[in-house]
């Protein structure tokens, strides 16, 4: 029998020049996804037949990114760095609209969840997304998650290399990797493509960050050890420069030493982070650096050759040559005020002259951070299908990008971006903020994130004021675990349970970038109608004490907590 | 006198269930059968027998307690399983017609 | 005494007779047949010339290292699976076929998975004892739903990566 009878690529998937940006797959990745399908199909009819206990039935439906939540089964979709075309956007919307509540939620590690998911549809499920090449293995489970990148990969003006490149190389490796899906734990791989860090390499198991050695070649540097949850740590640097063609062969390395020798006698205890931190960060990396030197060279090499049939299956844009500037751009920005607003946070810098990377937030005044409808899903497929090359990227932030925009295009982008849950020009500002589903969702919360976040959202409407205060990361996480990356936000709240009622603590000065850094604690827990006003004297006192130009992190790191602390308490 | 009623997940779909009798379940709290302290031990016998039937999965015991809005689960995290997501009420089991 | 040995699969999922008697530490040797020694028993009696053909269990904190020097007069390593979410087994099945060059028998005993039968056999597995009660047809079914995938040890083939470069690019 031949398996691919089972699942059919839609109908014009993908469809040559206008999917470029994604990796395109062939026959024998399409035969191990229909394979996995297949066998998950068996299982949860064993299940629903009794023949499987939901113990057993448990990891099973897990390597398939299912989850029991607080209302439902919770599907979590991988989205390959980031990536997708408006081909797989489009039949997420429906996903979304077919079996779930009409939409889905895009989190902090590029993926999208969907809330409202019956087990009984799951295989179903599984079997569309697998007709435009998407899946949810490796999404839960103590083995390799989906790699993340800079969402600006393939894009950035000040990009080294192309990071889309490495990390489909890293999902590659890791898919179904036979030796490592039974780690201690979870294990997280960030990249990024320039030595400009958009992926808080530092938080992540291993952090590749792209750098040029001292004769100017880019390679690797490697971190390792970094993380949020319980224990959060920033990672150490084990390697200063690899040579890019070896970064399997060191992967497989770290991998090696954690599978063999990190703790598995506490839960807590299990991630890389410990390992590192209990070995010494240079004995692990001289264990690392033995295993690597046992590995053969010439099998784990990355030929060039390799490398480069792996990007031409992204397919490139034909970008036009264009001016830098561009006229009808700027008399827009001289024309409409509202419009310039937005290009003032909304617009990142593209490698190529006459393009613009456009960021569309999902962070509406008093909405839900990074949910999107399934319209808005579809819309945002349109427009990418009419202004940036048919592919869309999803940020660790929570907002979706189109990476490669004409300048001259983007006023009447911005256009067709004018209505309710997608306009807002908020970018890098205090009400773009990363929150985690929270107790309204989440089995595993102490207390509400979406509420908090809308309150301060509502709080900080005023656009002027948001553009006033500037760079300004606010992040909320609804448990200890970390989901929103409350640490390293500029500002991070935390929801606690105390006494049986949600509270919540504040932190100040975290950041996500190469500065990465943990926020310190303002003071005891509050409640939740009391975070607002705090939030408020914050900044205020901020807005009071700054210099001309000075961001709030800076102001933060010149003041000192002390300061703020006085403020706080009002 | 502290009640209590019997929660779980169904199998099939995820829903959440709430045990009505000793045999059946609603997606809706208000139809919850309330168990003195003495009967929590045979509510939860017949969730584990559903549990053994494939109809539930991870059965447990839910305290309520009286309220300005009538009967309700005493902690925050059951009272949005009862409800339904604060930021989105509409999605209460009991108001999406199931 | 009636001995009752577990049941043994081969790499095809086919029951196997099993040669070979695991022995605890204080377990007296038998005269004659296959028996597979805790480490450190091994490692105490390896010296000896024995009337048995010589096993050993590895632990899984056991660090294959220990037998390389005794792996051409092992007839079978067993890695062992206490849970079969304790994936150190893997790394140890790879770390004797790849870094050790073992060729002979290396068996997967405790606690694991028909589901996880591909993965062992690609990190080097060749033969898996089933706990009491497992059916053999379960795990080839497995074998069955394979798909593309290759089940030959990691060593034998290239990274998957390259076994794909071997497609035609593009789209069929």
């Amino acid at each position: 029998m031949d398996i691919l009878e089972q699942i059919r690529p839609a109908e014009g998937f993908p469809s040559g020049g206008a999917q470029t940006g994604i990796y395109h797959y062939d026959r024998l990745d399409r035969e191990f996804l229909a394979a996995r399908i297949a066998t998950f199909r068996e299982q949860v009819e064993r299940r629903l037949s009794g023949a499987l206990t939901e113990q057993e039935f448990k990891p099973l439906r897990l390597m398939n990114g299912l989850y029991l939540q607080l209302h439902a089964y919770m599907l979590r979709v991988a989205i390959p760095y980031g990536i997708l075309s408006s081909t797989q956007l489009r039949k997420l919307a429906h996903v979304g609209r077919t079996y779930d509540r009409g939409y889905g939620h895009f989190t902090t590690r590029q993926n999208i969840q969907f809330n409202w998911i019956a087990l009984e549809q799951t295989p179903d499920i599984l079997a569309e997304l697998a007709e435009v090449d998407i899946h949810a293995i490796q999404t839960s489970g103590n083995c390799i998650r989906n790699v993340t990148t800079d969402q600006f990969a393939g894009a950035a003006a000040d990009e080294l290399i192309d990071p889309r490149v490495y990390a489909e190389i890293l999902r590659q490796w890791s898919t179904d990797h036979p030796e490592f899906a039974f780690l201690p734990r979870k294990f997280k791989i960030a990249l990024t493509g320039s030595p400009q860090d958009r992926a808080a390499i530092k938080l992540h198991d291993i952090g590749v960050l792209t750098t040029r050695n001292a004769e100017g070649i880019p390679g690797f540097t490697i971190y390792v050890g970094g993380g949020l949850g319980r224990t959060p740590v920033i990672g150490v640097k084990i390697r200063d420069w690899l040579p890019a063609q070896d970064l399997l062969r060191y992967m497989e390395a770290i991998l090696r030493v954690y599978n063999a020798s990190g703790r598995r006698d506490n839960l807590y205890k299990a991630r890389i982070k410990i390992l590192v931190r209990e070995t010494g960060a240079a004995k692990f990396a001289e264990l690392v650096e033995r295993e690597f030197a046992s590995l053969s060279g010439e099998r784990f090499a990355l030929p060039q050759a390799v490398v480069d049939t792996i990007h031409a299956r992204f397919g490139a844009p034909q970008f036009e040559t264009l001016p830098a500037q561009s006229g009808a751009f700027d008399a827009a920005v001289a024309a409409d005020a509202d419009f310039a607003r937005w290009t003032r946070t909304n617009l990142h810098p593209h490698r190529v002259p006459g393009y613009a990377s456009a960021t569309i937030s999902l962070k509406p005044i008093g909405g839900i951070p990074g949910d999107a409808t399934a319209d808005q899903m579809d819309l945002v497929a349109d427009l990418a299908d009419r202004f940036s090359f048919g592919e869309i990227r999803v940020a660790h932030e929570q907002n979706l990008v189109l990476a490669h925009v004409r300048r001259d295009d983007l006023y009447e982008l911005w256009q067709k971006l004018r209505q309710p849950g997608i306009e807002t020009p908020n970018i890098g500002l205090v009400t773009d903020i990363i929150a985690c589903p929270g107790l309204d969702y989440c089995d595993l919360a102490n207390a509400r994130s979406i509420p908090i976040a809308q309150a301060i959202s509502a709080r900080f409407a005023d656009l002027a004021r948001q553009h006033e205060i500037g760079e300004l990361h606010l992040n909320i996480s609804g448990c200890i675990n970390a989901c929103a990356h409350h640490h390293v936000g500029h500002i991070g709240i935390l929801g606690v349970d105390k006494h049986g009622s949600e509270a919540y603590q504040i932190t100040l000065g975290g950041a996500a970038n190469e500065q990465a850094a943990l926020g310190q604690l303002l003071g005891a827990a509050v409640p939740a109608e009391a975070v607002p006003d705090l939030i408020e004297r914050v900044v205020a006192l901020y807005l009071d004490r700054r210099m001309p130009g000075e961001r709030f992190i800076d102001c933060f790191r010149r003041l000192g907590m002390a300061v703020f602390k006085e403020a706080a308490r009002g | 006198m502290s009640l209590s009623v019997i929660t779980a997940s169904r199998l099939r779909d995820g829903a959440i269930v709430w045990l009505t009798d000793g045999q059946t379940w609603s997606t809706r709290f208000a139809e919850a059968l309330c168990l003195a302290e003495d009967a929590v031990a045979q509510g939860l016998e017949a969730a584990h027998a559903a549990e053994r039937a494939q109809l539930v999965v991870g059965a447990y015991q839910v305290a309520v307690g009286e309220t300005p809005s009538g009967v309700l689960p005493v902690s925050v995290r059951e009272r949005i399983r009862a409800t339904g997501p604060s930021v989105r009420p509409d999605f209460a089991y009991a108001r999406a017609g199931e | 005494m009636v001995e009752t040995r577990p049941q043994v699969i081969d790499a095809t999922g086919r029951a196997i007779d099993n040669g070979w008697t695991q022995l605890a530490d204080a377990a007296p040797l038998p005269a004659a047949g296959g028996v597979i020694l805790p480490l450190a028993r091994l490692l105490a009696t390896a010296e000896a010339v024995l009337p048995v053909r010589l096993g050993v269990l590895l632990a899984p904190g056991d660090a294959p290292d220990a037998v390389a020097a005794l792996l051409h007069r092992l007839g079978v390593v067993a890695v062992s699976f206490p849970k079969f979410r304790d994936g150190r087994g893997f790394t140890q099945a790879r770390s004797l076929r790849e870094h050790f060059g073992y060729g002979g028998e290396i068996r997967a005993v405790g606690h694991v998975l028909p589901d996880q039968f591909l993965s062992l056999l690609r990190c080097g597995v060749s033969t898996v004892e089933l706990a009491e009660g497992q059916d053999p047809a379960v795990w080839r079914s497995v074998l069955a739903l394979r798909g593309g995938l290759d089940t030959r040890p990691v060593a034998e083939r290239p990274l998957p990566l390259l076994r794909r470069l071997a497609a035609p690019i593009g789209i069929e």
